[in-house]
């Protein structure tokens, strides 16, 4: 098709679409959005990723403010006074509550060895924990290059 | 809190242009009833601003664009929406639109359902081909802008749009006129 024909065609169509007045919206589609408006529990069911950015800021704090409640709390409040909730929580916190636990023994240990070996042991440790970090790139820099390796290419 | 009062009012005014968009661009009225819903409930989120704004309705049709594209793409397999694969050729086209007898046509056939005539035939084209002509001829945007949208290269959004111009005359038949009116 030559461009003159392409260009008829193009203002043949363009004035049948143009013509096109506006579809009517189904009829109850006013009511079901004035219903959707003062229904503010159905723009909560949006997926998280659909939140305003703010919102999602919000609840995230909100919700390590939560966690943290809960983990900070668990030993601190009266075993009476939040039994029941207690009760129910816990199941949720037993993890949180593991964790908690090993981290503070592993502080405890960490502490104790600063008392009794001195602040130079601290030092001491960083520069090993280094040292085989830098061991374990080395290694595996070496070793991914020889499995990455393409053969060399002798002349016939 | 937004009033809900004048709100109404704008939402009837600007109701039929939002479905209308959304309906031609996923070709599908119940998805265009949700897109266009969702279109409303962020202008009410914003009607402070744009109760008074002339270019309300430009905004609202933006945002019924982009919506529906965003449902167009994400609801449907993108190899597909963009491929040849929906081209079906012409032994796979619809049936043509009859139209009725050239002689009665200006008698008997209103308007109205000339119109609803290319509204069936542009919803029969296959996404490929009918969202970039819907964008080009009846949101007016340039080629450019569209392959930049759609995020396919230029060639293929005018070899799209010229195949679906061809499929739209092929459907609306012959009686086409060449000042644009089918069906005289």
């Amino acid at each position: 098709m030559n461009s003159d024909m392409e260009k008829e065609l193009e203002t043949e169509i363009s004035g049948v679409l143009q013509e096109l007045p506006n579809l009517a919206a189904p009829p109850g589609f006013l009511a079901r959005t004035m219903t959707a408006l003062e229904q503010p529990a159905s723009r909560r069911l949006r997926p998280w990723t659909q939140w305003p950015m703010s919102g999602r800021l919000v609840f995230l704090v909100l919700a390590l403010a939560v966690v943290a409640g809960v983990v900070v709390q668990w030993e601190a409040v009266e075993p009476g006074l939040l039994a029941g909730a207690s009760r129910r929580l816990a199941p949720a916190a037993a993890g949180l509550k593991c964790f908690w636990n090993a981290l503070a023994a592993l502080t405890g240990a960490l502490a104790l060895a600063v008392e009794h070996l001195g602040w130079g042991f601290m030092p001491a440790c960083l520069a090993a924990a280094a040292g085989v970090c830098a061991v374990c790139a080395g290694l595996g820099a070496i070793l991914t290059r020889l499995a990455l390796a393409r053969p060399e290419k002798r002349p016939l | 809190m937004t009033d809900a009062k004048p709100f109404e009012a704008f939402l009837k005014n600007h109701q039929n242009m939002v479905f209308s968009t959304a309906m031609r661009l996923v070709a599908n009225t119940a998805e265009a009833e949700d897109i266009s819903q969702e279109v409303f409930l962020r202008a009410f989120e914003r009607f402070g601003e744009l109760a008074d704004d002339p270019r309300a309705g430009g905004w609202l049709k933006t945002v019924a664009i982009n919506l529906s594209l965003n449902h167009l793409s994400r609801y449907r397999a993108r190899w597909s929406f963009f491929s040849e694969l929906f081209h079906r050729g012409p032994a796979g086209e619809q049936a043509q639109i009859e139209f009725a007898a050239p002689d009665d046509v200006e008698e008997s056939v209103a308007a109205a359902e000339r119109s609803r005539m290319v509204e069936q035939a542009l919803r029969q084209l296959p996404p490929a081909q009918r969202v970039p002509l819907v964008l080009f001829h009846l949101e007016g945007m340039k080629y450019e802008e569209i392959a930049a949208k759609l995020g396919v290269s230029l060639g293929k959004v005018k070899t799209s749009i010229f195949r679906a111009r061809a499929a739209l005359r092929r459907k609306l038949g012959p009686r086409l006129r060449h000042d644009g009116r089918p069906g005289a």
